[in-house]
């Protein structure tokens, strides 16, 4: 069952780091969370064909070292059928939809880090032909997140470098990972707007979008992402592109160099 | 194997945002079209322009609430901005279907039901630490069009935010806020009779950091710039992202020379924002907007020696005629030539038909300067695009004094259309090797006579209610270099009080005569705009946090209410399901308690708040009185 990208993981196929699935992911919530049904009813539509499915893999620390800094790694290429889109939803956040991810031509594969603001489960509904397939994290965690102010503000010119994207491509794994320096204000610390970015997608040398990811107020200050694409996307520049929340975009091409 | 990429923010797009949060409130929106706007002077039921119509008249014909009623006028609601974000509030909202739009203090805005005060969204601008507003962190108003409402960020920015929902369709920064470019004033809706391009036409504001002031026109779909009108003479603007008309004569006489040849530092720095809103007289297509001092206020930085009196600073200190479909300055008349003071020339001109002692007509502007003088200038003299002269100091039609005691000019030459100087106001250079020069004292004070609160016009009674405040100021020079980003004055300052009793003063004057029919006088400056209607009324707000109603035609205080804070908002009214409602923010800053000097003993006296009142008359009054 379990996904085919594990082994490129540090360890291989022994990797040092293991589903934290478990236990929520056969049947009922062990994580006694009382949020999930309504999370699922907001942000799945409510749908009756949903499975715990330990093949949804979503690997975590089991403590947030860094609250601001909370690490994920959505794995579903284990799963049969194509992955229309993957919901993010954090149980215990008070933006509790983190991200949706809709892979495209890419693997259904992400990595990214999150803010917590209390200990509590992460989870990532892929949606396939049948149905929804829930993977499930739970992280132990200080808190407090969301609502603290981003580091970026304790420097007076902090808007110096905003905006700065970083990616590399791995053409041997198809590995794309790409940093953006943003804030990712939630609006919840005192005096600072929310400010943070509302969409990102890659897209081929044509401009036809390979994959997309609707973005909200969880995600990490100055984010990373890492996606997989297969070997002939990732051959060829790739176009990145997002927008945030006040307006302001931003865009590079990456090109794994041979 | 590596490529690394680094990019800075660079356009911005259209925000298609697929899946973003979804408001329960979001309700539909009717479009505003060009027609709305062009009869929104006339219009009842929507307040779709700064200004209350392109004129900015700030009259109303509603009448429901009159003298008689408005004893019995009452909150309908009150709504909070919130944040702790208090400081000025300075806007003036517009409303459209039962919508009001209304800019907050530190770049925020709401949308909220005319009718319950629920909020329907709100957005707030992320500000950088570094930004430089001279005179408190405030916003006067938004400008609609179509399914958006446009609005300045302090960021030197402007947004253009989705009706329904608040989010961002659009944003350009479109100048530096480090070296002092901001954006304070609310932008205006203008469609080009000749292009027939609907464009959003707004300025920017830093004279006192040495910016040079510019005039933008953008397209209302996408932000980007049409043109661009430098202010400053001998500057190069630009159409469609090229270098296009000069301003004025490229040589630019009108400012001095160094002995190299080379222009004097201020010509590059030269001042003359146009930070105000602008009006629109569509019979000659023309765009009505007041340029800013000139920079640095130190006038011999300006002068070639002593010689002031060849050295106007165009275009600064008056009233710019521009061409909405290339960006040209076509006609101006300066108010204060080569100004020594910080008088500015920002101020409202409100369009209107003028018929002078001799009983000929005329279509003319009305405009109240810092300077302590009033104006009625000939529109159709100033936006003659046959004339090749921009300056057109002749195109006066009247001029007199509206607050006591001015002491730069004894008057304005009505031939000359120039003013009449008084020895001795120019203040002397700092002596060798001192720092500062000696002090003399001018009035009215840079903070004017009258400031960027806007006066109404009645056209019932024909006059102008002017917020004007009786102050002076001891003034003196000191020594100045351009540095980007610190202030570029070259002037020290101290405002003082003129009377005991008394600094603001409401006055209603007769353009054609000048006579002054009636005053008001209020302890604290007067800051909050004047609303004048229909029902015979004229409405402000005061420092101390009263919004208070006036009969027209004597001046007689007839209603008033506390909202908590001092007001330094302009008021609207329309109409909604058959009754007249008032709408006014409270929320004391502004220039005054940064820089008044003196008024800190008034000023400190004032809380905090940031809220938006509207009022209406109860509907048994209603019932009783018909």
């Amino acid at each position: 069952m379990g996904g085919t990208l594990q082994q490129r993981l540090a360890g291989g196929d022994e990797p040092l780091i293991v589903g934290a699935t478990g236990a929520a992911a056969v049947g009922g919530d062990a994580f006694d969370s009382g949020m999930w049904p309504l999370h699922r009813a907001e942000y799945l539509g409510d749908p009756q064909n949903w499975v715990n499915d330990p093949a949804t893999i979503v690997l975590a620390p089991k403590a947030a070292e860094d609250s601001g800094h909370v690490p994920f790694l959505i794995d579903a290429t284990g799963l049969d059928g194509s992955v229309d889109e993957i919901v993010v939803t954090i149980d215990y956040s008070p933006f509790p939809h983190a991200l949706t991810f809709r892979p495209g031509r890419a693997k259904p594969f992400l990595a990214f880090a999150v803010k917590y603001e209390i200990a509590g489960a992460l989870r990532a509904s892929a949606r396939v032909d049948d149905g929804w397939h829930v993977g499930a994290a739970w992280v132990s965690a200080l808190g407090g997140g969301c609502s603290a102010p981003a580091v970026a503000h304790a420097r007076p010119d902090w808007q110096q470098g905003f905006g700065e994207l970083r990616a590399r491509i791995w053409a041997d794994t198809g590995r794309l990972r790409l940093n953006l320096r943003h804030p990712q204000d939630t609006g919840l610390a005192d005096g600072i707007p929310a400010h943070h970015l509302t969409q990102l997608r890659l897209l081929d040398a044509a401009g036809e979008v390979i994959a997309s990811l609707d973005l909200f107020e969880p995600l990490e200050e100055n984010p990373s992402l890492t996606f997989i694409l297969p070997p002939e996307l990732a051959a060829a520049p790739v176009t990145i592109s997002a927008q945030d929340n006040l307006g302001n975009s931003f865009t590079g091409t990456v090109e794994a160099m041979a | 194997m590596t490529r690394l990429l680094k990019l800075t923010t660079a356009s911005t797009l259209a925000l298609v945002c697929a899946g973003a949060l979804s408001f329960a409130q979001a309700r539909e929106v009717k479009d505003v079209t060009w027609e709305d706007i062009l009869n929104d002077h006339e219009t009842t039921e929507d307040v779709l322009m700064y200004g209350l119509g392109n004129n900015a008249q700030r009259w109303s014909t509603l009448n429901q609430i009159d003298t008689e009623t408005v004893g019995f006028l009452r909150p309908a609601w009150a709504f909070s901005f919130g944040d702790e974000k208090q400081r000025g509030q300075e806007t003036q909202a517009l409303i459209h279907d039962g919508v009001i739009y209304v800019t907050g203090s530190y770049s925020r805005m709401w949308a909220l039901d005319a009718k319950t005060g629920e909020r329907l969204w709100k957005f707030e601008a992320r500000l950088p630490d570094d930004i430089r507003p001279c005179c408190d962190v405030v916003n006067r108003g938004a400008a609609i069009y179509g399914d958006k409402v446009f609005f300045g960020a302090l960021d030197a920015s402007i947004y253009a935010l989705d009706r329904e929902t608040g989010k961002v369709v659009w944003r350009e920064k479109f100048e530096d806020h480090k070296v002092g470019y901001t954006m304070t004033g609310a932008p205006t809706i203008v469609q080009d009779k000749e292009t027939g391009r609907v464009m959003l036409i707004h300025g920017s504001s830093g004279d006192e950091f040495g910016v040079v002031g510019r005039l933008y026109a953008r397209d209302v779909d996408t932000g980007e710039e049409i043109w661009m009108l430098p202010f400053v003479e001998g500057h190069t603007g630009r159409l469609n992202g090229e270098d296009s008309i000069v301003t004025g004569d490229p040589e630019a006489p009108s400012w001095p020379v160094n002995d190299d040849g080379s222009k004097v530092e201020a010509w590059s720095h030269g001042g003359g924002a146009p930070w105000q809103s602008a009006a629109y007289d569509p019979e000659t297509n023309t765009i009505v907007v007041g340029a800013g001092n000139p920079a640095p206020w130190n006038t011999w930085a300006r002068s070639q020696g002593d010689n002031y009196w060849d050295y106007d600073s165009l275009y600064t200190s008056g009233q710019a005629y521009v061409n909405p479909s290339d960006g040209k300055l076509i006609g101006f008349y300066q108010h204060t030539p080569n100004d020594a003071w910080d008088f500015s020339g920002n101020n409202e001109i409100i369009l209107f038909d003028y018929t002078d002692k001799d009983g000929n007509t005329h279509r003319a502007g009305g405009h109240a300067d810092r300077n302590g003088f009033f104006y009625v200038t000939d529109v159709d003299a100033l936006s003659d695009r046959e004339n090749a002269e921009i300056n057109r100091p002749t195109a006066l039609l009247n001029a007199f004094p509206f607050v006591d005691e001015i002491s730069w000019a004894s008057g304005i030459d009505l031939e000359t259309g120039r003013p009449i100087e008084n020895e001795g106001q120019r203040p002397p250079l700092p002596a060798e090797g001192e720092d500062k020069g000696a002090t003399i004292q001018v009035t009215p004070p840079f903070l004017g006579g009258k400031n960027w609160n806007p006066m109404a016009y009645s056209q019932d009674t024909g006059l102008f209610y002017i917020p004007a405040n009786n102050w002076t100021e001891d003034y003196w020079t000191e020594n100045v270099t351009y540095q980007a980003g610190a202030a570029y004055l070259g002037q020290g300052f101290r405002i003082k009080r003129l009377h005991d009793d008394h600094i603001g003063t409401l006055r209603a004057f007769d353009p054609a005569t000048g006579e002054k029919k009636w005053e008001h006088n209020e302890e604290f400056p007067l800051w909050a705009g004047v609303l004048a209607t229909g029902g015979n009324l004229v409405f402000t707000g005061t420092s101390d946090g009263f919004v208070k109603a006036f009969n027209s035609e004597t001046g007689e205080e007839l209603w008033k209410f506390q909202t908590g804070s001092g007001i330094v908002s302009s008021p609207v009214t329309w109409e909604m399901d058959g009754k007249q409602y008032l709408g006014i923010a409270s929320g004391y800053g502004g220039a005054v308690p940064l820089w008044g000097g003196d008024m800190a003993q008034l000023t400190t006296q004032v809380s905090q708040g940031g809220s938006f009142w509207v009022f209406e008359i109860p509907d048994d009054v209603l019932a009783s009185s018909q």
